[in-house]
């Protein structure tokens, strides 16, 4: 009977823009929701609204000049950002980089990743509606900022790494500044849980919203936190391993049904496990150089090369085609959040969810426009 | 002391009025708008100190100052603000329904000040005290859902409609765990008169009704956070989705009314809970008994706004599961279990 | 019936646990400064403004004009041509810099042999006319002039020696 009057109530779909002007939508993103009434059909992401011409620029600036560049992309996590384009530019010139360079890489890429996933935390908790999370999540990263402008002077927009090895050596006072850290972290991170993951709203709100199954993560190349949380246990640190990690022990969380709710843990959990990696580290970290012997002006061989890195957002590849000169024939910046915004129609279409879920899905792939949109 | 002042201005006033031949239900009518006169700018200094704590709350638990500038600790934040609402421009958009757009704020704020004039604020500092004081509040209150649905229809927005209907849903279907949570206080107290309630809790803190009915209270708090729209059931507002609901189109001074009115009853359910559950004005008459009633208002509405501040938002239809298939039920079981007792205790 | 009941309790038991979390900062004292009044200090490394350095002993110029720190600048926002003083040493003539084109980057100060062009640690630099974000070189040594005041004698000799 119910069907029957449903039938015959004439009710229509109706388009709602979340317009590029948002506070829910992480950027300049505008997703056109097609309603039926409170529920979403469909979703269809826009892009380009933050669209800087970064491949175009590329070519014409020398390979050291575009370091500052990629700062610039995935603007949350700077440094895993350089490391990408310098082992890029280190595998087209077969360069070896120093061990001490190596860990200082990989010192700050973890804490780069801490930094990374305390934002995610903390707008998770924004977008759910809980505000001071946000503010709890940004205090701490504060601490991770300082130790960022202790050693290269700027928060942001790093430009750290060079190609070859890093910039500038730890300041004095460093280890203890983030030995202190560590400390101080750890159990905080076990109030955040009990804030947020523990808390019966929160997870009802996340548990079983924006399913991505297995095969549909596969077929979609979704990569990083969100192809882990759907159960697939890739991670190119342990499954393409680079730098120094072999010698570093961390684990790698994986979820198991794909929703927000497990893609909000596994962000979590890697936290954890970065800060394992930092003080491993800062304890093994050797004396030496921290460049390699590379000339002053490069000239990488005629070539092209892919070389992937795991950003805290996925796997951030670049691909470079030198023609032998002292600038790229062409860089392609291959970005895990334009996947994962190609992503979100699998995980909103026809599920029967709300607008508050579409946002909750939005905010459990963690994009930056910066590296959507480039 | 101030009781027996205000005795005297009557007295005087009413022989004075008397002698010029002023008929005796014109006076009476005078002296009803002096007193509703007072309530308003009573309610008017309330809401403004309440936004000033709402803000300095919220800043502390995020380890921040909040205002500082504007007066000692920002307490000129708020005329600030209402002056700067006051001057910003006061938009009404093209398309919509005009009469209902522009009376809707105004609607919004007559059933609080109306539920206002029952509530006991000291021993004899009540305007009326109905002998059905607590069912006229109730019945009052639930007219606010009429002023949000005008300003979410009116607004010619998809979001504003969006909005209204979703609080219109929300906040009828609270009204019913609310009043069943104070059903038990009532049969308790035997008297639906807010003042008889307050009489009939003792002056110690164990013998005020939170205690007996501790799991009324509970529901009560929550059905009203829900009721005012706060965090956790802020769905209507929820800035990360609707930009501001039924509000959007509303700016200056329009605006300035819905925030208001927003504060105005989340004091006036806090000043129900005090009265029902936390023993009014007891253990102090006159001044005292007054002062002692805001000092308990004031700590339910910041628990109020700590939850806010601590609690992410429900999804609408989970708060409506929660309204129907927790709060309700709960409420029920108190009721039976109160009843109960009260049998077995005969 | 059960799954229920427990489910009230244990979702009533983390929303307490919640709140034992946000109320005690009520209590501690807030993490924020109040600008104007109270400023901090930035690190050594900050990257903050640039300014051109003179020898402190004999105050001669330190740049010489080989155009380094131009060639390294992804922005293309220094100018700098060369001439000859008085002693026949290389020294720069014109030496601007576009603050507004200027990413911060810091490639410049790095790529500089003499350690000429310097980072100083200042941040209040806002300006009301666009035209006073070209900075030409008397105002790029006065800042570095001005900076002098901010750092101990002996900071400043290690950062530029």
């Amino acid at each position: 009977m119910e069907t029957a009057v449903l039938d015959r109530l004439h009710t229509e779909e109706f388009l709602v823009n979340m317009g590029p002007q948002h506070p829910a939508t992480h950027g300049v993103l505008r997703l056109i929701l097609k309603m039926d009434g409170e529920q979403v059909i469909s979703v269809t992401p826009d892009i380009g609204f933050l669209h800087r011409n970064f491949e175009k620029i590329c070519e014409n600036r020398t390979y050291p000049q575009i370091m500052p560049y990629t700062d610039r992309l995935d603007y949350v996590a700077a440094m895993t950002n350089n490391w990408a384009y310098a082992r890029t530019v280190e595998a087209l010139m077969k360069v070896e980089v120093p061990k001490r360079a190596e860990y200082l890489r990989v010192i700050f890429g973890e804490l780069q990743r801490i930094a990374s996933h305390l934002v995610f935390w903390g707008c998770m908790g924004g977008d759910t509606g809980a505000v001071s999370p946000f503010l709890y999540g940004l205090r701490e990263r504060e601490r991770i900022l300082d130790l960022f402008e202790m050693t290269c002077g700027a928060r942001l927009t790093v430009n750290y790494y060079r190609i070859g090895g890093v910039s500038k050596d730890l300041p004095a006072g460093f280890h203890e500044k983030a030995k202190a850290f560590v400390k101080y972290f750890k159990p905080k991170l076990k109030e955040y849980a009990e804030l947020l993951s523990g808390n019966v709203i929160f997870q009802k709100r996340m548990k079983g919203i924006g399913n991505l199954s297995q095969n549909a993560a596969l077929a979609l190349a979704v990569s990083g936190p969100v192809l882990r949380g759907s159960g697939i246990r890739w991670d190119l640190r342990k499954d393409e391993p680079y730098s120094v990690y072999p010698e570093l022990q961390f684990e790698v969380p994986v979820g198991e049904r794909g929703d927000a709710w497990d893609r909000y843990l596994v962000r979590f959990k890697e936290m954890e496990q970065s800060l394992q990696i930092v003080e491993q580290a800062l304890d093994q970290i050797p004396p030496g150089d921290l460049l390699a012997k590379i000339p002053k002006v490069l000239r990488p061989p005629k070539g092209e090369v892919y070389v992937r890195t795991e950003c805290p957002r996925g796997e951030l590849g670049f691909y470079l085609v030198s023609d032998g000169s002292t600038k790229p024939y062409r860089i392609k910046c291959r970005s895990s959040c334009f996947v994962h915004v190609s992503a979100l129609p699998e995980m909103l279409d026809h599920k029967g969810h709300l607008i508050a879920d579409a946002v909750v899905t939005l905010g459990s792939i963690d994009i930056v426009l910066g590296e959507v949109d480039r | 002391m101030i009781a027996n002042l205000v005795g005297r201005i009557y007295a005087f006033l009413l022989g004075l009025l008397i002698r010029w031949g002023l008929p005796r239900p014109v006076f009476d009518f005078g002296a009803m708008i002096v007193a509703g006169f007072v309530v308003a700018i009573f309610i008017a200094l309330v809401v403004l100190y309440l936004i000033w704590m709402e803000r300095k709350v919220s800043a502390h638990i995020q380890q921040r100052f909040g205002p500082m500038w504007t007066g000692w600790h920002g307490w000129l934040q708020t005329i600030a603000d209402a002056v700067k609402l006051l001057m910003k421009e006061d938009l009404t958009p093209t398309n919509v329904d005009k009469a209902v757009f522009l009376t809707a704020p105004f609607v919004v704020f007559v059933p609080s000040i109306m539920a206002y004039l029952v509530i006991p604020f000291s021993a004899t500092w009540i305007v009326r005290d109905l002998n059905i004081g607590i069912l006229y509040i109730f019945a009052i209150t639930t007219l606010v859902v009429i002023a949000i649905l005008m300003g979410g229809w009116s607004s010619n927005n998809k979001y504003s409609l969006l909005g209204g209907m979703r609080t219109a849903a929300q906040i009828i279907s609270y009204e019913v765990p609310l009043v069943l949570s104070i059903l038990g206080v009532v049969m308790l107290s035997g008297t639906l008169s807010m003042n008889g309630i307050v009489q009939a809790q003792g002056k110690w803190p164990w013998q005020w009704y939170w205690l007996p009915q501790i799991l009324g209270f509970l529901i009560y708090v929550t059905a009203a956070t829900a009721e005012v729209n706060r965090t956790p059931f802020d769905l209507p507002e929820g800035e990360s989705e609707l930009v501001a609901g039924f509000n959007t189109e509303y700016s200056g001074m329009k605006f300035a009314m819905f925030f208001l009115a927003e504060f105005a009853n989340m004091f006036l359910v806090a000043a129900i809970a005090t009265t029902l559950f936390l023993g009014g004005w007891q253990p102090f008459t006159g001044l005292l008994g007054f002062i002692c009633f805001m000092i308990k208002s004031m700590a339910v509405v910041w628990l109020l706004m700590v939850f806010r501040w601590t609690y992410p938002r429900l999804r609408v239809d989970q708060l409506m599961d929660f309204g129907w298939k927790i709060l309700v039920p709960l409420s029920f079981v108190n009721l039976f279990a109160t009843s109960l007792i009260m049998v077995l205790r005969k | 019936m059960w799954p229920y009941i427990s489910g009230i309790i244990k979702g009533f038991w983390s929303l307490l646990v919640g709140m034992k979390i946000t109320v005690p900062y009520l209590g501690r004292r807030a993490i924020t400064i109040q600008y104007p009044k109270q400023k901090m200090e930035m690190f050594e490394a900050f990257r903050g403004r640039l300014a051109l350095a003179r020898d402190r002993e004999t105050n001669k110029e330190k740049c010489t004009g080989c155009q380094l720190c131009a060639k390294a600048c992804p922005s293309a926002c220094i100018t700098v041509t060369q001439r000859k003083d008085e002693e026949g040493k290389r020294r720069s003539e014109v030496f601007e810099i576009g603050m507004s084109l200027c990413c911060y980057c810091g490639l410049c100060v790095e790529a500089c042999p003499e350690d000429a062009i310097v980072w100083v640690r200042d941040y209040e630099y806002s300006v009301y006319d666009r035209k006073q974000l070209l900075v030409d070189k008397p105002t790029l040594e006065a800042i570095w002039r001005n900076s002098l005041s901010q750092f101990k004698k002996e900071e400043f000799n290690e950062k530029v020696a």
